[in-house]
């Protein structure tokens, strides 16, 4: 059984903390970042729609940079026009819940892309490509899966020639080599 | 500019696994054809890209059954063969053809295949696409000159019992023979195996008995000792041991005693466990061990069969379609299993998650004057091929084939 004393010791431990708690609230209250991107064009963004981006969260709790601080985050490889897409997307997705886990034995889907995604991603295929990279650097789950399942969509149902034709892909086989893997792809066009 | 840029191939093979990861397997296998790169990257990690996959006789689940199979399937070609084998596209070809009509048996390794006919016992070299018929390895024999009723590979050494109850054991590092002994049995020896020690050794016989024998290598004179006989009302077709628990399964005919298949724990060998089916005649021809309580078995009442030894009832039946004896078995330890039948040189393919068998395939090329109506004595498979041997052939029936013609019994075995 605790003592008197040692319960009144135990109320104003917690009565601090509160007290400290509330103290973050408002000094926390919409604080803002600012991102740097190789073309040395500066973003302010809300902290918590930056660390949508894992590594910009990662950078922020290991190097201890404090909010109060103004300091600037460099992206050297992202450059303004990407970095301003990829904050577009972030802002909308801010109270998303995160992205579940890839599991390894579901089939995985590309007709939930949702229409505001869609029409986000109905851009060039370069900035579609640097979407990509921005989003694998950035390590911003929900972004790159969208990305990559709109690329995916781009290849399903197309026969070889037509993937070249829409990536611009040169065919690099010689003749006999083309003839060789046609022979081992053959079984998958039979019904 | 533009037109000589090419964004996707920019990435980086972890960015187009993650791409490439939403595709299914046709999509995959025409993006494989658009250029160098990507028939590399998926070739490489397929095995990433699809899950969810469930081959018949490619699966290679088990090490067993991987350690006779020539290569460690890529998943596009499991999944290709296994359709091959589903659709009955092969090729097949006779290798050996023998005038005489013999009983012959078969055991199937990596690099060789093993053929009983008359009293020699054939060792043939052979590669994944190839198999050296034009000299034999190794040709072994004992002094009898009868028969081999069965053989036994293992642990490097060749166990054979004859039609005239006779037993011989070779070293085949040493090429030493290890003992020929006359007189084992009354009759012929139907079955035969060697423990994996290669201490114990069980020897099953028309003359209705099963005997088992110590293997004493130190000894001089008495160097096969029985040390166990059983005689039954039946003929004893097929013994085998566990390789997991000291439990012996023994099969009889099944024409006097409605009981055919026992199971006797080898340090006790009394009371063994006895099972049946309901009607007399279901003799068994062929056993081959599951896991440690399951057996699989065949015989003579069409039916293939998996015992279970807790509950003392066959857990799963399959029956041919065309109600014929079913001569023997084998198994990939996953779930596939092949069985001979009596006519036509017809072998069933059953995948065990299904009722229903999946392919047949028939012996359609014979040389000299064989008609086709021989029962396949034995078979066994690895993931590319199928070895049968009939009364006069030992066929190869290649899976891993691209073309070849199709076929396809399926649609009447639903």
């Amino acid at each position: 059984m605790p003592t008197l004393g040692t319960y009144k010791l135990q109320v104003q431990e917690k009565l601090l903390q509160v007290a400290r708690l509330v103290n973050k609230c408002f000094k926390t209250q919409m604080p803002n970042i600012k991102l740097q991107s190789s073309d040395g064009e500066t973003f302010e963004v809300d902290v918590e729609i930056a660390k949508c981006s894992v590594t910009i969260k990662t950078m922020l709790e290991d190097l201890g940079m404090d909010d109060e601080e103004e300091e600037v985050v460099p992206l050297p490889n992202v450059n303004s026009a990407i970095l301003r897409k990829v904050i577009q997307w972030a802002t909308y997705h801010k109270d998303d819940p995160p992205p579940p886990e890839d599991d390894e034995n579901k089939e995985k889907r590309t007709d939930d892309i949702s229409s505001w995604d869609a029409d986000f991603l109905k851009v060039d295929q370069g900035t579609l490509f640097e979407l990509i990279l921005a989003a694998n650097y950035l390590d911003i789950k929900g972004l790159l899966d969208v990305t990559c399942k709109t690329v995916a969509n781009m290849i399903k149902g197309k026969a070889p020639e037509e993937i070249r034709k829409t990536f611009n892909i040169k065919n690099d086989f010689t003749a006999s080599e083309e003839e060789q893997v046609r022979k081992e792809n053959e079984w998958c066009e039979e019904k | 500019m533009e037109s000589e840029n090419s964004y996707i191939l920019q990435l980086s093979t972890e960015l187009l696994i993650k791409i490439f990861s939403y595709l299914n397997v046709p999509d995959l296998s025409r993006l494989r054809q658009t250029c160098k790169r990507f028939n590399v990257v998926i070739t490489c990690w397929d095995h990433v890209l699809i899950k969810n996959i469930f081959p018949v006789v490619t699966n290679q689940a088990n090490a067993t059954f991987l350690s006779r199979c020539h290569e460690q399937l890529s998943t596009f070609e499991k999944i290709r063969i296994s359709r091959n084998w589903e659709v009955g596209r092969y090729r097949e070809k006779s290798l050996l053809y023998v005038r005489r009509r013999y009983i012959p048996w078969l055991h199937l390794t990596r690099n060789s295949i093993w053929i009983s006919r008359g009293n020699h016992i054939y060792c043939y070299g052979r590669t994944r696409k190839h198999v050296n018929i034009s000299r034999p390895i190794s040709t072994l024999r004992g002094r009898s000159n009868a028969d081999v009723g069965h053989f036994q590979l293992k642990n490097n050494s060749v166990i054979s019992g004859q039609r005239d109850g006779s037993i011989w054991l070779k070293d085949l590092r040493s090429g030493k023979v290890i003992f020929d002994q006359e007189e084992c049995h009354e009759s012929d020896i139907n079955s035969i195996d060697i423990s994996e020690n290669g201490k114990i050794i069980v020897s099953g016989s028309r003359d209705s008995s099963f005997k088992v024998w110590n293997v004493d290598r130190d000894s001089y004179t008495d160097i096969l000792k029985k040390t166990y006989t059983q005689v039954f009302y039946d003929r004893v077709l097929r013994v085998s041991l566990s390789k997991e628990q000291p439990l012996l399964a023994v099969g009889t005919s099944g024409n006097d005693y409605i009981k055919t298949l026992f199971i006797y724990n080898l340090e006790s060998l009394t009371n063994p466990t006895e099972f049946s089916t309901s009607h007399y005649g279901s003799g068994i021809l062929d056993l081959k061990w599951d896991g440690p309580q399951t057996i699989w078995s065949c015989g003579y009442d069409t039916y293939l069969r998996l015992w279970d030894l807790r509950t003392g009832k066959p857990e799963q039946n399959f029956v041919d379609p065309h109600a014929a004896v079913l001569y023997c078995l084998d198994y990939d330890y996953y779930n596939t299993v092949m069985v001979g039948s009596q006519y036509h040189g017809r072998v069933i393919l059953w995948d065990i998650r299904h009722p229903h068998p999946v392919q047949l395939y028939f012996t359609n090329s014979c040389r000299g004057d064989s008609n086709k109506s021989s029962p396949t004595y034995s078979l066994s498979f690895d993931s590319e091929c199928l070895f049968t041997a009939t009364d006069r052939n030992l066929n190869v029936y290649n899976f891993s084939v691209y073309d070849g013609e199709m076929q396809d019994y399926s649609c009447y075995l639903k």
